[in-house]
This record gives C-alpha cells, sequence and structure tokens, in this order.
C-alpha cells in the first residue's frame, strides 16, 4: 500500500482553497513507471510512504508557493524553473542541474522523519487566514515602539540595538539615546529613519542578531526573504525548537526572543544592562563574549 | 479499496494493484519526466539577480508587509 505522507495532502487542501482554478495536469504525487527506475521521493519508502508532491504551475502564484514551501519545516527540498532550494544548502536557491527544468511545475520534497510526514501545519500562502489552527501561533507579534514608549519590548529592543551595533542602556525605557541609535540603525539599513521601530526595523534588527549568532541572512535589510527564513529555522533546529509555517509571520519576535534564551548562563554581575550603563560602547571582542544575564535574561557582556 | 479519497480527485492510499492500473492522466500520478536523484542534480549558489529568485524573495516580503 503506497500512503500518500499527510502533510503533502494538508498542502495540497491549502493551495486548492488559495487558487480553486488552477491548472491541475501536472499535480501528482505517486511516480509513474518512469519515477519507479529512479531514486526519487515520488516512490514509496520501506514504509510504504511517499514523501513528494508536485504542483501544476498554471493559475497559481508560484514564487509565492515556493516561498511558503521553504519556510514549512517539513521540508526538504523544492524544485522550480531550473531552481532547487535544499535544506542541505540551507535552502539557499541553487541552479537545478536536472534534465526537467521544472518550468511547469513546483515540486515538494519532504524530510523522512514522522513529525515532518504527518505534520497539520498549513503553508502559508496569503489571501487570508489557512484553515484550521496553526502550530506556533501563540507568538505575538512584537509592537511598534517609537519614543517614549515604556513597555517591557523596549528592553528587547535596546538588547537587540547592541547585536545591530548600537549598544544603548538596557533601561526599558525609549529615550533620547535609544531614538538615536534605532535612527543611526536605520540609516545604515536603507530603512526610513524616523526612529520608529515597526516591522522592518524589527526584521533587521532580527537579521544582525541572527548574523552575530552565526547564522547567515545575507543583507541585514528588514526584508524577510528565504535566507533569513532559513537561518531562523536552522536557529531554531538548533535550539531543537519545534519549527512551524507560522514562522515567518512570527519570526521577528521569535528573532529577538531567541536571542533572550539562549544555553549559557550569567550572574548579574556581568549583565549588560547594568555594565553599560557605565559604558556607551563595546569592543569587538566584547561582543564575541555576550552572553544572556540570569537575572533579565537579556543577553551580558562576559567581563574578563 | 481506496482509502481517504482527497477533494479534487486524488486519493491517500493506493494499493500496489491500483497504483500500476491508473493512467498517466490520473491526478494521483506524478507523471512529470522526472531525473534520478534530484537532490544531487545541484549547481552554483544563485543571487538576488536570478528573475526567479528575485521573484520568490519578493513573494516573501509580500508576505510579511
Amino acid at each position: 500500500m503506497a500512503r500518500r505522507a499527510p502533510v503533502l495532502a494538508v498542502g495540497l487542501g491549502d493551495i486548492d482553497a488559495r487558487w480553486p482554478n488552477r491548472d491541475r495536469a501536472s499535480d501528482g504525487w505517486i511516480g509513474d513507471k518512469a519515477h519507479q527506475a529512479t531514486k526519487s521521493d515520488h516512490n514509496e519508502d520501506g514504509n510504504g510512504i511517499v514523501h513528494a508532491q508536485d504542483f501544476d504551475a498554471d493559475g497559481i502564484d508560484a514564487p509565492a508557493l515556493v516561498a511558503a514551501l521553504i519556510a514549512h519545516p517539513s521540508t526538504n527540498y523544492v524544485i522550480y524553473n531550473r531552481t532547487i532550494w535544499s535544506r542541505a544548502y540551507g535552502f539557499k536557491p541553487r541552479r537545478y542541474t536536472g534534465s526537467n527544468p521544472h518550468t511547469g511545475h513546483v515540486h515538494w520534497s519532504i524530510l523522512h522523519t514522522a513529525a515532518a510526514e504527518n505534520s497539520t501545519i498549513h503553508l502559508r500562502l496569503g489571501g487570508g487566514a489557512p484553515p484550521g489552527p496553526v502550530a506556533g501561533g501563540g507568538i505575538a507579534p512584537m509592537p511598534v515602539l517609537r519614543r517614549g514608549s515604556k513597555v517591557p519590548s523596549v528592553r528587547t529592543l535596546q538588547g537587540a540595538l547592541h547585536r545591530g551595533g548600537h549598544p544603548v542602556p538596557i533601561d526599558g525605557d525609549f529615550g533620547p539615546a535609544t531614538d538615536r541609535a534605532v535612527r543611526a540603525f536605520q540609516s545604515g539599513r536603507r530603512i526610513p529613519s524616523d526612529g520608529v521601530v515597526g516591522p522592518r526595523t524589527w526584521c533587521a534588527l532580527a537579521q544582525a542578531c541572527l548574523n552575530w549568532h552565526g547564522f547567515n541572512t545575507g543583507a541585514v535589510d528588514g526584508i524577510l526573504g528565504p535566507r533569513t527564513v532559513a537561518a531562523i529555522l536552522s536557529a531554531c533546529a538548533r535550539r531543537r525548537r519545534v519549527a512551524s509555517s507560522s514562522m515567518r509571520n512570527a519570526s521577528i519576535s521569535f528573532c529577538i526572543a531567541m536571542i533572550r534564551v539562549t544555553p549559557a548562563r550569567l550572574t548579574p554581575s556581568s549583565c549588560v544592562s547594568c555594565w553599560i550603563s557605565r559604558r556607551r560602547s563595546m569592543s569587538a571582542s566584547e561582543y564575541r563574549r555576550v552572553l544572556p544575564c540570569e537575572r533579565c535574561g537579556l543577553m551580558s557582556i562576559l567581563r574578563s | 479499496m481506496i482509502h481517504g479519497r482527497y477533494r479534487g480527485g486524488m486519493d491517500n492510499e493506493l494499493t500496489p494493484e491500483q497504483a500500476a492500473a491508473l493512467s498517466p492522466d490520473d491526478p494521483n500520478i506524478a507523471a512529470n519526466p522526472c531525473d534520478d536523484d534530484p537532490e544531487s542534480l545541484v549547481g552554483e549558489e544563485l543571487g538576488d539577480d536570478d528573475e526567479t529568485v528575485a521573484a520568490v524573495n519578493s513573494a516573501t516580503a509580500q508576505d510579511v508587509a
């Protein structure tokens, strides 16, 4: 008995709901006889599971579908239009050199794990909320902050500004110093330098944090592209977090939250929020010793 | 017996006999020409100036905006 991995049917339902009048001629999951002679995820494995689904590219926004598939935690690789996005390469786009250019359909292969196969997480295809619950949806979006804000997220912002190279006292008060740091950070990233911390600035800060932690997001521009998504997922995998399809929407808050939870912890005496109040700048070597404080949870510098 | 018939004409389970009996036009069948071991057929990394990459990046950014 060949059985399609359930997540493939979930994705197919999402696509049908998003583009009900799409062409389905090139759809399919179980391989034909030609596939059976090859190594293909369209062939059932030893457990009878098929791990791939093709979607006809006509009548849909194929790039949007590819983006959604890349962001799905079950995905192993996606092929479309002579391009492959593979988990093995951090989902960075690479030339697909196979004989079939995949110009007429999008190929989706998933991981050969029970969690990936049985995932109920939906594809984020825009055009309204996906049907059913989405795991990870409890992560609240980061609020828009500006001068005068005095909410807990200000401390998160101030911690992230350290990663962005503009350290300020972590005091939870969006005052003149934080305002200047935000504007300076924005101006260096082609973001309108208005001092308002909205989605794009949060995203850019998240990218700076991810890069600092060694996850390459490419440009720090506040645009949540595949590289940034891949970096987020890599960071999540490293932390053994459950990545979800809602990650793209929640990624900004998740990235920022990420910098507050790392394996090592320090004593309050090393807390940057205490230490930085006495200093206004950090050297590169000091940045490399940044760890979280056990008191406030924000990143701190391990003083030598 | 076919289990879990899916909307759109697809099934979720097929016996070998059922699968073998399906025509290439059947919606279950992945009939697009397939390369052997596709994941191994990977070339150079593509930049943002690539048309397909740019379109995917744009789609991702629009989702966030």
